[in-house]
């Protein structure tokens, strides 16, 4: 089936070398969304409100008010009140032993203010949503302490930026590189096709047999890039599960298991490679057969 | 009914192959078209088959005007048609078998008429015998025998060979020429572009002569086209 060996082989090389290149990109893609998920369920944004003069009634339909305020922001997914009393005990909790009793006396003179802690739906919407809740009456500041989020978030545009033209340009060399091999084939098999030609055969009857050529190589391209971006991947996640221990911050299971994304890749492989062997024997076809 | 009307071929090199021929063929005609090298023998076939497209004038086939066919019905023309050339064209990695089978596997003919027509083919021109054998372990003659064969298996009602002698030596040739005689017989019109004189000479058939891309001479008889 094969017009040459050498040229099928090259296509498949550059097909394989497309295809790792985005699993690189997509297990990237994915990861960094995991970490940020991770992120997202750690922390929030601080939401401190100005003191509210009045009686218990009064707070509460105030602290409401805002409540409902945060929740009609777009991207918001939950708001938790914490009252100056309960902002107070948090703050003790948090510091060492030794340092408790310098707390003690605020107890009636509470200085810690009333908060909300805002978790959001999607942490690329962070200064949007920070930037409306800075608008709402009754808010003194906002804080959002996610600075490695958003340093992730900017990474993971970069990189889906670089990715996405480096995929270009590798997807146009495929197609090309195959348009090349299916050439060679025609070219091998030039009498056979007149001969076709002659006895009576349809167009799609004598093209066939060359996008299916190219469906192959794409086939077998996507079948072995699964192999390799499964086998690489599998080797970083357990060394990474291996090597770092619960620590505590957003890099526990930053790393999601192949399994989680290997059905989605396939598909996006097979998809890809038999796109790129139908398009590419097509533009040879076109060029070359005279049919 | 084959009928050229006013064809002229001018090819993009400038030569013109064809000069206003006009000519009609009937069914079940057996027909020499001669010439000198380069006279436009195989221009006249080429056009019947839509190889190349008459620049002037049309060519009809049972009143139907192919200059004007659409492409993509090409291939359904030449299933009407079996082709015979000097230089076999048979495939070399397959069979005598395959090869012919290969002619009815391409018009989608199903498997059982596949394995009925292609022996009757290589019986009636004679090579049952070589039927697993590959072409190069066949002299000439054989070859030949074979690709007639493929050209009559899908039962084409007309029946084009281009020069089908020139690579054979006289006893073959007259061999092949009575096979495609005989095939004549059967009721396919048969259209033989060849300077093999002996050959026509023998015949006694319709002999049109070409000289220069003009038609100079259209009578049943011999080679000669002088006057
Ligand atoms: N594809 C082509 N492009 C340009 N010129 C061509 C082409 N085919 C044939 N010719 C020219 O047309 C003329 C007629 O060619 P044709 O092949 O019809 O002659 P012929 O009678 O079959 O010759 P021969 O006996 O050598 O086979 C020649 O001058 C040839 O050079
Ligand atoms: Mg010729």
């Amino acid at each position: 089936m094969w017009g040459s060996k050498k040229t099928a082989i090259s296509s498949l090389v550059i097909i394989i070398a497309t295809m790792v290149m985005l699993g690189i990109f997509v297990l990237i893609t994915v990861n960094i969304e995991n970490i940020i998920k991770n992120a997202e369920e750690v922390q929030g944004i601080q939401v401190f409100l100005y003191d509210i003069n009045g009686d218990d009634a009064l707070v509460e339909e105030k602290v409401n008010s805002i409540q409902e305020k945060i929740l009609d922001i777009y991207s918001v997914e939950s708001v938790k009140y914490i009252s100056k009393e309960e902002g107070l005990r948090n703050v003790i909790e948090s510091v060492d032993e030794q340092y408790k009793s310098l707390y003690e006396g605020f107890e009636n003179d509470n200085p810690i203010p009333a908060s909300f802690v805002v978790k959001l739906e999607n942490l690329e919407q962070s200064q949007n949503v920070q930037n409306q809740l800075e608008k709402i009456e009754g808010v003194k500041s906002v804080i959002s302490s996610d600075v490695a989020t958003e340093a992730i978030v900017s990474i993971g545009s970069t990189i889906n930026i670089v990715g996405i033209v480096i995929l270009v340009i590798l997807l146009v060399i495929s197609v090309f590189i195959i348009a090349n091999t299916i050439k060679i084939t025609m070219i091998a098999r030039n009498k056979e096709i007149t001969i076709m030609k002659y006895v009576g055969a349809t167009d799609g009857f004598i093209r066939l047999p060359f996008i299916i050529e190219g469906m192959v190589i794409g086939l077998f391209g996507s079948i072995i890039a699964t192999i390799i971006v499964g086998l690489a991947y599998n080797g970083i996640y357990n060394s990474y599960a291996e090597n770092i221990k619960t620590t505590g911050s957003i890099i526990d299971n930053a790393l999601v298991q192949f399994s989680a994304v290997s059905q989605e890749l396939m598909i996006i492989y097979i998809v890809l490679g038999v796109g790129i062997g139908v398009v590419g024997s097509t533009i040879s076809i076109k060029k070359h057969l005279n049919v | 009914m084959i009928e050229y009307k006013n064809v002229s071929m001018l090819y993009e090199s400038g030569v013109e192959a064809v000069k206003n021929a006009n000519l009609t063929i009937e069914k079940g005609d057996f027909v020499f078209i001669v010439g000198k090298s380069g006279s436009g023998k195989s221009t006249m076939i080429k056009m019947l088959m839509k190889e190349v497209d008459p620049t002037e004038g049309a060519i009809f086939i049972d009143g139907f005007d192919i200059t004007t066919m659409k492409k993509s019905k090409v291939p359904f023309l030449r299933r009407s048609m079996g082709f015979v050339f000097q230089d076999f064209r048979l495939l070399p990695n397959k069979t005598v078998y395959e090869n012919v089978a290969y002619a009815m596997r391409i018009v989608e003919s199903s498997p059982s008429k596949i394995r009925r027509q292609v022996p009757l083919a290589l019986s009636l021109v004679g090579v049952s015998n070589r039927a697993n054998m590959y072409p190069d372990e066949l002299s000439g003659g054989e070859q030949q025998r074979v690709a007639v064969a493929r050209a009559i298996v899908n039962n084409p009602t007309l029946l084009l060979a281009d020069e089908p002698t020139g690579n054979l030596d006289p006893i073959t040739a007259k061999e092949i020429i009575n096979l495609l005689n005989d095939i004549n017989l059967r009721g396919t019109t048969v259209i033989i572009a060849t300077h093999a004189s002996d050959i026509v000479n023998a015949m006694q058939k319709r002999v049109i002569a070409i000289d220069k891309g003009v038609i100079c001479r259209d009578e049943k008889g011999g080679y000669s086209y002088e006057s």
